[in-house]
């Protein structure tokens, strides 16, 4: 279990290229978490992505772990371009590296995945 | 046998029948001397028939000579005059006339009688969906808090129905009996189609077509805009309709399964829908929180659960008192 964390930490990691094409992606640094997600953040996902809107990016982790966001866009830079890899990583620890840098954070509330923000 | 007239006693009634008689000519020579013997030994009465004859001397000069018999002729000859001749036109403009009138009156007497059919009306409660087959087999899926009016007259010779709230539509295409939906602000016409129509307070209709084509207007106008598969359009308050291409329609379809869907809606725009799925009216008195957006999917049937979501994900405090919710600016710790 605990191998197959690590290799979806590596995985969810920068999108290898050239500095140009680069320059206005910033590539969120994910790491394993050691925290245990409660249910549907423990869906395993796999995603890979290059120079698209963090709305963009949301949505897609969305379909890949099958479940819905709910989440306020103002407290959000929903427009960042971001580049994201992702391999059978867990979806509270894909959606944790796309929101570094925010005041949110993934939770779940009634069952639902919110993006909560935190003081 | 000589008569002897005198009124030196006489009642009231001899000596006015006495002077009538004098008046009218009819008095004696000595019933005339005495009713002088009697006025000129009572100048009173004198006095009195004086004013009484000056009177009637003055009414007789004014009053207009009167021949009885001349007119009495002219009547006469007035009755026996012929009418004048009438036009030609006149007798069948008059039998038309009367026809009018009668067709007039039995015509409002049928309306009267028969009055129209009254529309089928389905209604559903908060967080309520269902679904109506119409006679011509088409198929609409009402949402939460709707109501739908078919029409008492469907399919003769249109197929019309009223909308307030939100139903999915899947019509047979009929083009003899056009299938047409009004709301408020806009008229909805279904060219071959499965189609989506959203009602709400802010007067804005939304159309959402999965399937064929629909013609999109402001109410008694012709179509302003075609509307194809994966469109979506809408008719705002002021009658100003607007289409986007190519949209996703996922969060205007789910309430099809039973989930309210909202994409970067403020949340004074989310109150209303809350009401027609929870039944809970949302008070939001901070203006800025009013103006937070939200993207979420809250279930159905379940109001303390989209409260706690939608508390959550604003960063908000909720406190829901019966059938209100009151969302609160959280405050720093």
């Amino acid at each position: 279990m605990t191998v197959a964390r690590v290799a979806a930490a590596l995985l969810l990691t920068a999108w290898p290229s050239s500095a140009g094409a680069q320059a206005g992606c910033p590539v969120p640094a994910a790491e394993a978490s050691s925290q245990r997600w409660p249910a549907p953040l423990d869906r395993r996902v796999s995603l890979r992505a290059r120079d698209i809107s963090l709305r963009d990016a949301l949505d897609r982790l969305s379909a890949a772990g099958r479940t819905p966001l709910a989440y306020s866009p103002d407290l959000l830079p929903l427009d960042r371009r971001i580049c994201l890899s992702a391999r059978r990583a867990l979806l509270g620890d894909a959606l944790g590296a796309l929101l570094r840098g925010t005041r949110l954070r993934p939770s779940v509330v009634a069952g639902q995945v919110v993006l909560v923000p935190v003081a | 046998m000589s008569e002897q007239h005198s009124f030196g006693e006489a009642t009231s009634d001899e000596l006015w029948e006495a002077v009538a008689r004098v008046a009218a000519g009819e008095a004696t020579p000595r019933e005339q001397l005495a009713l002088r013997a009697h006025l000129e030994a009572h100048p009173e009465r004198a006095a009195l028939l004086d004013a009484l004859d000056g009177a009637v001397n003055r009414y007789a000069a004014v009053r207009p000579a009167v021949d009885v018999e001349a007119a009495l002729v002219r009547v006469m000859a007035r009755r026996d005059r012929r009418p004048a001749a009438q036009p030609a036109w006149v007798r069948p403009l008059m039998r038309i006339a009367a026809v009018l009138v009668v067709a007039l009156g039995v015509s409002l007497l049928w309306r009267t009688i028969r009055s129209p059919e009254p529309p089928l009306v389905y209604v559903t409660a908060a967080g309520q969906s269902r679904t109506v087959m119409v006679a011509d087999g088409s198929v609409i899926r009402l949402g939460p808090g709707s109501r739908l009016a078919v029409s008492g007259d469907y399919g003769r010779p249109s197929r019309q129905v009223e909308l307030q709230g939100e139903a999915f539509f899947e019509v047979r295409h009929d083009a003899e009996h056009p299938f047409v939906v009004r709301t408020a602000t806009a008229e909805i016409q279904d060219l071959g189609t499965a189609f989506m129509v959203r009602t709400g307070p802010d007067r804005v209709t939304r159309v959402a077509v999965t399937e064929g084509v629909v013609g999109l207007s402001r109410p008694e106008a012709a179509p302003d805009s075609i509307l194809r598969a994966g469109d979506r359009g809408q008719v705002d308050a002021g009658g100003r309709v607007s289409v986007l291409r190519r949209a996703d329609l996922g969060a205007e379809l789910a309430w099809r399964q039973g989930r309210l869907v909202v994409q970067e809606l403020a949340l004074a725009e989310l109150a209303p829908e809350f009401a027609r799925w929870y039944g809970v009216t949302l008070v939001v008195r901070d203006a800025g929180l009013a103006r937070r957006r939200i993207t979420a999917t809250f279930p159905a049937g379940a109001p303390d659960d989209a409260l706690r979501i939608l508390g959550a994900a604003l960063g908000a405090e909720v406190r829901r008192t019966g059938d209100t919710a009151v969302v609160l600016r959280r405050q720093a710790p």
